[in-house]
C-alpha cells in the first residue's frame, strides 16, 4: 500500500514534469507566433487555439501533484483546533468530497468527449481540430487525478487500520504552519544552492 | 412546461435588448402563460456549441445564438451563411426563407431543437487600417476573421485570416497586429473599431452572422398544438421581422457613424468609404464558387450541398459544381 | 432563504476544511439541486471545458512560471544592491530599498507571494548584516510584497477580470499609479518611523556616485522583463496572455546569461509551476462553474433587491463592503476569498454605478491587506519561512503601519477615483 502511494506520487511528479514542459512548449509557440506577426508580417494561425488546449491538459495532469504537495487550498481554523480523531474525521471528508466532486467531473466530461466522438466536431476555426484529441487528452488527467485521490484515501484508511496514525496523517493532513514554512523557505533558498 | 429557461444572445447588442428580452421576459408570460428566466451567452460561459449541446440534457430551454458558434458540431449549418452569397439584405432573406426546412432538419438531427427564428446582426462589413481600393488590395494583408468560411474566403483573395477574440481586436488594429477586421458595422461602431481603422468597406464580406433561435425537442413537443403555432407566430411578429428591419437599419446606421454623416448612437466617426463597384460583387461571387463552396463540399456529404442548390444556390443564381 | 442556505453551506464546508475547489463546485451542485428544477448540474463537464481552454486564464500559468523562473536565476540579489545603492541616503536606509525593491519586482512578478519570497531571501542578509530592527525590516518586505498584485503584471487582477469580463489591459493600466502612490506612502511611512525613532534603521553606508552608476546595469535585468512584459502589451504587441509567454522567454535568456539553467533547473521550475498554477485553476473552474449556478438561480438579483429594499446609498453599501473585506480578510486565504466573493459583491457594485476597473482596483488593495493581517496572511508567513528564526509575530507587528497605509490608500482611492482611472481611458 505504501510502495503504492510512493510510486502514484513518482508517477504524479513525472506528470508535473510533462505538464510543465507543455505549458513551456506553449509559451514558446506563443512567443513564435508574436514575433513573426509583428516582425514579418506572417502567422502560422492557430497558437492560441493549440495552447489553450495545452493549459486544459496541463491542468488536470498537474492537479495530482498538487495534491501531493498539499498545494490545494483547506482552511484550517476548525482543524487546528482539533484533537487525532477529529482531524482524522475532518481528512476524510476532506479527500471523500474531493473525490466526489472529481468523480461528478470526470463522469460530466467523459460526456462532453463522448458528445465530440458522435457528433465528429472540429473546432471551427482554420486549424479544424478534431475536438476529440484535447478533450481525451484532458480527460484522462482527470481520471489520473481522480484514481490519486483514492490512493490517498486507500493509504489513509489502511494506516489507520493498521494503526499508524502518524503516517496516515501525513499523507492526508492539512499542511501545518512548519511545513508550510518550510517549504517556502526551500524554494527562496534554491537560487543560492544554484549559484 | 410552465417555466421557460432562455439563453438570448451578447447581451450589448440591439438584437438581446430590444427584442429577445422584451419578447421572453414580457411578450411570452403575458401571451402564453409561461413563466421564464433569462440569462446570456456572456453570463453562462459556454463557448461555441456547448450551449446548445445543453439543451438536449434539460439545462435549458430555449438558446438564441450565433449559427457560426456551433458549425463545429453540425457541418452542415455552414452553408447557411457562406461569405459573399448575398451583397444585399433582401436577397439575404430570400436565402433565409429558401434554406429554413433543410436548416431546421439540421438542427433537429444534430441538436434535437426545434428552429424558431434566423435574424442576422449587422452586415459583416470590413475595417481597415491600411488604405484600400477595393478587394484588390487586400493582398498580403492580416484580417481578423472569425469562423472558417470567412477565413477561407479571406485566403482566396490573398490575405491572411488571423483568428482572435472580438475584444482583443481593436487594440490589435491601432497598433497593426492586424491591418483589417470583419464583423458587424454597428458593433463594430459600438467596439470602437472606428477609432483605430481608416476605411470601411461596406460589401458583407463576412456574410451576415445569423442568430438562430432554437428550442429543446422536449419542451416543444410538451407544449400543446395550439401552444406551439401561437409562440411561433408571435416569434415571426415580434421577433423575426421586427429583427430583420432592425438590422437593416443599423446596417446603415453603422456605416453612417463610421463615415462622419448622421449617427442616432453617438459621435460619427472619420472612416473613408470605399465605393463598391458591381465588379467587386461578382468577385466577390467568383471567389465563393471556385474557393468556399468546393471547400464546404469537402466537410459535407453531397445531398447537404445539391439541397444547398436547390434552395441558396437557385435564389442566387450559383450552382456548386 | 437562498441567500441564508447559500452561505450556512459555504461556512460549514469551509470550516471542516473540505479543499476549497471541492466546496465550491460541491456547493453549486447542493444549491443547483435544491433550488432548480433544471438538472444544472449535467453542465458541469462542457462549463469546465469551455473554462479550461480560456486563452486569457493560460496567462495565469505562465506568469507563475515567469516569477520561477526568475526566482530560480538569482536575479533580485543585483537588483536589491543597486537599489540599496540609491535610496540609502533616504532616512531607513535598507528599509527603503526593500519597498523599492518590491514595487521594482512587482512589476515583472504576477504574484505577492513571489515577489516577498525573492526579497527576504537576498534583503534578510543584509538588514542582519547592518544591525536593523527586524520587526520593521521583516514588516517591510511582506507589506514590500503584496505590490506585486496591484503593479502589473497581476495574477490577481486577472482572476477578478476573468470572474468580471473585465478588460485586463485596462485593469493592468489601472494598477500603475496606485501601485507607485502605495509604495511611496510605504516609504513616507518609513522615513518618518525612522526620523523619529533612528534605532529602527541600521549602521549606515558610504556609497560613492560611481558606484551608484556601476550598479545602474543591475536593473537591466528587471526592467527588460518589464518592457517585454508590459511594454508589449501597451504598444499593442500582444495580448496579456501573450505577453506572459514573451515574459517566460525573456527571462529564461536571462536565467541563461546568468549561467543559472541545468536539467534540474527546469524540473524545478516546472514542479513550482504545476504546484501553484493547478491549485489556481482548479479552485477557478470550481469556482467558474459555482458562479453558473448562482447565475442561473438568480442570487444576485434577489441580493440586488434585499439592498434596494433596505434602502441603502451605494457610499453606505460600498462601505458594509469595505468592512466586509477587512474582517473576512484576517481569517480567510486571499484567492478563495476573491473567487467566493467576486461573483455576488461586484454585480451589486457595478449595478450601483461604481466602475468595474475602478473597484478591481480597490478590492486589490483590500486583498494586499488581507495579505499581511494576522492570523492568516500569506505574506507573513513567507517571510517568516524564509527567515526561520524568532516568533512570527515579530513580523505581524512589523507589517501593521503598513496596513495604515494601505487603508490610507483605500480612502484616497475612493475620494479620488481618477488615480486609478485617469489613464485607462486611452486605451481601448
Ligand atoms: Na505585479
Ligand atoms: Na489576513
Amino acid at each position: 500500500m505504501i510502495r503504492l502511494l510512493d510510486k502514484s506520487e513518482k508517477l504524479s511528479q513525472v506528470a508535473a514534469w510533462c505538464s510543465g514542459l507543455l505549458l513551456f512548449l506553449a509559451s514558446v509557440m506563443i512567443a513564435i507566433e508574436v514575433v513573426l506577426r509583428k516582425a514579418f508580417a506572417f502567422s502560422i494561425g492557430g497558437a492560441d487555439e493549440l495552447s489553450s488546449y495545452a493549459l486544459a491538459i496541463s491542468c488536470t495532469w498537474g492537479f495530482s501533484y498538487a495534491l501531493f504537495r498539499k498545494s490545494h487550498i483547506r482552511i484550517d481554523v476548525l482543524y487546528s483546533k482539533m484533537p487525532g480523531t477529529g482531524r482524522a474525521i475532518l481528512d476524510l471528508l476532506a479527500y471523500g468530497l474531493l473525490a466526489v466532486y472529481i468523480v461528478t467531473l470526470s463522469y460530466f466530461g467523459f460526456l462532453v468527449l463522448k458528445t465530440s466522438v458522435i457528433k465528429h466536431s472540429v473546432a471551427n476555426t482554420p486549424l479544424a481540430t478534431p475536438m476529440w484529441i484535447p478533450q481525451m487528452l484532458w480527460l484522462l488527467g482527470l481520471f489520473w487525478f481522480g484514481l490519486m485521490i483514492f490512493v490517498i484515501l486507500g493509504t489513509t484508511c489502511y494506516c489507520r487500520f493498521r494503526g499508524n496514525r502518524e503516517l496516515a496523517e501525513k499523507v492526508a493532513g492539512i499542511s501545518t504552519l512548519d511545513e508550510e514554512i518550510q517549504e517556502t523557505a526551500d524554494v527562496a533558498i534554491t537560487p543560492e544552492q544554484n549559484r | 412546461p410552465d417555466n421557460l429557461r432562455v439563453v438570448g444572445s451578447w447581451s450589448s447588442l440591439t438584437l438581446f435588448k430590444n427584442f429577445e428580452k422584451p419578447f421572453w421576459t414580457e411578450t411570452v408570460p403575458q401571451e402564453l402563460g409561461i413563466e421564464t428566466s433569462m440569462t446570456s451567452l456572456g453570463q453562462v460561459k459556454l463557448k461555441g456549441p456547448a450551449v446548445v449541446r445543453q439543451m438536449d440534457m434539460g439545462v435549458f430551454d430555449v438558446v438564441h445564438t450565433v449559427a457560426d458558434y456551433i458549425v463545429s458540431d453540425s457541418p452542415d449549418i455552414a452553408g447557411l451563411d457562406l461569405p459573399g452569397v448575398t451583397t444585399d439584405i433582401a436577397t439575404a432573406k430570400k436565402t433565409v426563407d429558401a434554406y429554413r426546412a433543410a436548416l431546421a432538419e439540421y438542427l433537429a438531427k444534430d441538436f434535437n431543437v426545434k428552429l424558431l427564428s434566423v435574424v442576422p446582426y449587422p452586415a459583416q462589413v470590413l475595417f481597415s487600417r491600411e488604405e484600400i481600393g477595393g478587394l484588390d488590395d487586400l493582398k498580403g494583408m492580416k484580417i481578423r476573421a472569425s469562423g472558417w468560411t470567412t477565413s477561407e474566403f479571406v485566403t482566396a483573395l490573398g490575405a491572411t485570416g488571423v483568428t482572435m477574440s472580438f475584444s482583443e481586436v481593436p487594440q490589435s488594429l491601432q497598433r497593426g497586429v492586424v491591418d483589417g477586421a470583419i464583423t458587424g458595422s454597428l458593433s463594430g461602431y459600438s467596439a470602437g473599431w472606428g477609432e483605430v481603422s481608416k476605411y470601411i468597406y461596406p460589401l458583407p464580406v463576412g456574410g451576415w452572422d445569423y442568430v438562430i433561435g432554437v428550442m429543446s425537442m422536449n419542451t416543444w413537443e410538451k407544449l400543446s398544438k395550439e401552444q406551439q403555432d401561437k409562440l411561433q407566430a408571435l416569434i415571426t411578429d415580434k421577433l423575426e421581422t421586427p429583427g430583420w428591419a432592425v438590422t437593416e437599419k443599423e446596417t446603415l446606421e453603422g456605416v453612417a457613424c463610421l463615415t462622419g454623416k448622421e449617427c442616432p448612437h453617438g459621435e460619427p466617426q472619420n472612416l473613408t468609404e470605399v465605393p463598391v463597384t458591381d465588379e467587386a460583387r461578382k468577385k466577390v461571387q467568383e471567389v465563393l464558387v471556385d474557393s468556399v463552396l468546393p471547400a464546404l463540399a469537402e466537410k459535407v456529404s453531397p445531398d447537404t450541398i445539391a439541397t444547398w442548390n436547390d434552395t441558396i444556390g437557385k435564389v442566387v443564381g450559383i450552382q456548386s459544381k | 432563504m437562498i441567500v441564508a442556505v447559500t452561505l450556512f453551506l459555504l461556512l460549514l464546508l469551509l470550516v471542516l476544511s473540505v479543499p476549497v475547489a471541492a466546496a465550491l463546485s460541491f456547493l453549486g451542485l447542493s444549491i443547483g439541486k435544491i433550488f432548480s428544477d433544471y438538472p444544472l448540474y449535467r453542465a458541469m463537464g462542457e462549463i469546465t471545458w469551455s473554462a479550461s481552454t480560456d486563452f486569457l486564464l493560460l496567462s495565469i500559468p505562465l506568469f507563475v512560471m515567469l516569477g520561477e523562473i526568475l526566482l530560480r536565476a538569482g536575479i533580485a540579489e543585483k537588483t536589491y544592491n543597486a537599489l540599496n545603492n540609491w535610496l540609502s541616503w533616504l532616512p531607513g536606509g535598507l528599509l527603503q530599498a526593500n519597498i523599492g525593491t518590491s514595487a521594482l519586482f512587482a512589476a515583472t512578478s504576477g504574484s505577492s507571494v513571489a515577489t516577498a519570497a525573492t526579497i527576504t531571501t537576498v534583503a534578510l542578509p543584509q538588514g542582519r548584516r547592518f544591525h536593523y530592527s527586524e520587526k520593521l525590516f521583516t514588516g517591510s518586505i511582506a507589506a514590500g510584497g503584496t505590490l506585486g498584485i496591484l503593479i502589473p503584471p497581476s495574477i490577481n487582477l486577472i482572476v477578478y477580470g476573468f470572474l468580471t469580463n473585465t478588460s485586463i489591459p485596462r485593469l493592468f493600466l489601472a494598477g500603475i499609479v496606485p501601485g507607485i502612490l502605495l509604495a511611496m506612502l510605504f516609504m513616507l511611512c518609513l522615513s518618518i518611523a525612522c526620523l523619529i525613532n533612528p534605532s529602527l534603521s541600521g549602521g549606515k553606508q558610504e556609497i560613492t556616485w560611481r558606484q551608484r552608476f556601476i550598479c545602474l546595469q543591475d536593473l537591466i535585468p528587471v526592467l527588460i522583463i518589464f518592457v517585454v512584459v508590459i511594454g508589449s502589451i501597451y504598444a499593442g504587441l500582444a495580448t496579456p496572455t501573450e505577453s506572459a509567454a514573451l515574459g517566460v522567454l525573456a527571462s529564461l535568456a536571462l536565467a541563461l546569461r546568468y549561467k543559472a539553467v541545468s536539467i534540474d533547473f527546469f524540473k524545478q521550475v516546472f514542479e513550482g509551476t504545476i504546484r501553484t498554477s493547478s491549485m489556481i485553476m482548479l479552485i477557478l473552474i470550481s469556482a467558474n462553474f459555482l458562479n453558473f449556478i448562482l447565475d442561473s438561480i438568480g442570487l444576485a438579483e434577489m441580493l440586488n433587491h434585499f439592498i434596494a429594499n433596505l434602502g441603502a446609498s451605494p457610499l453606505q453599501t460600498l462601505l458594509v463592503v469595505i468592512l466586509l473585506y477587512i474582517v473576512l480578510g484576517f481569517f480567510v486565504e486571499t484567492l478563495s476569498l476573491m473567487v467566493i466573493t467576486i461573483p455576488i459583491i461586484a454585480p451589486i457594485l457595478i449595478s450601483m454605478g461604481y466602475d468595474p476597473i475602478w473597484f478591481g482596483i480597490l478590492l486589490i488593495l483590500l486583498i494586499e491587506m488581507a495579505l499581511i493581517t494576522p492570523p492568516v496572511g500569506l505574506n507573513l508567513y513567507v517571510v517568516q519561512g524564509v527567515r526561520r528564526t524568532g516568533s512570527i509575530t515579530d513580523v505581524m507587528i512589523g507589517a501593521a503601519p503598513f496596513v495604515f497605509m494601505i487603508g490610507i490608500m483605500i480612502i484616497l482611492l475612493i475620494l479620488f477615483p481618477e488615480i486609478a482611472l485617469y489613464f485607462t481611458q486611452f486605451v481601448n
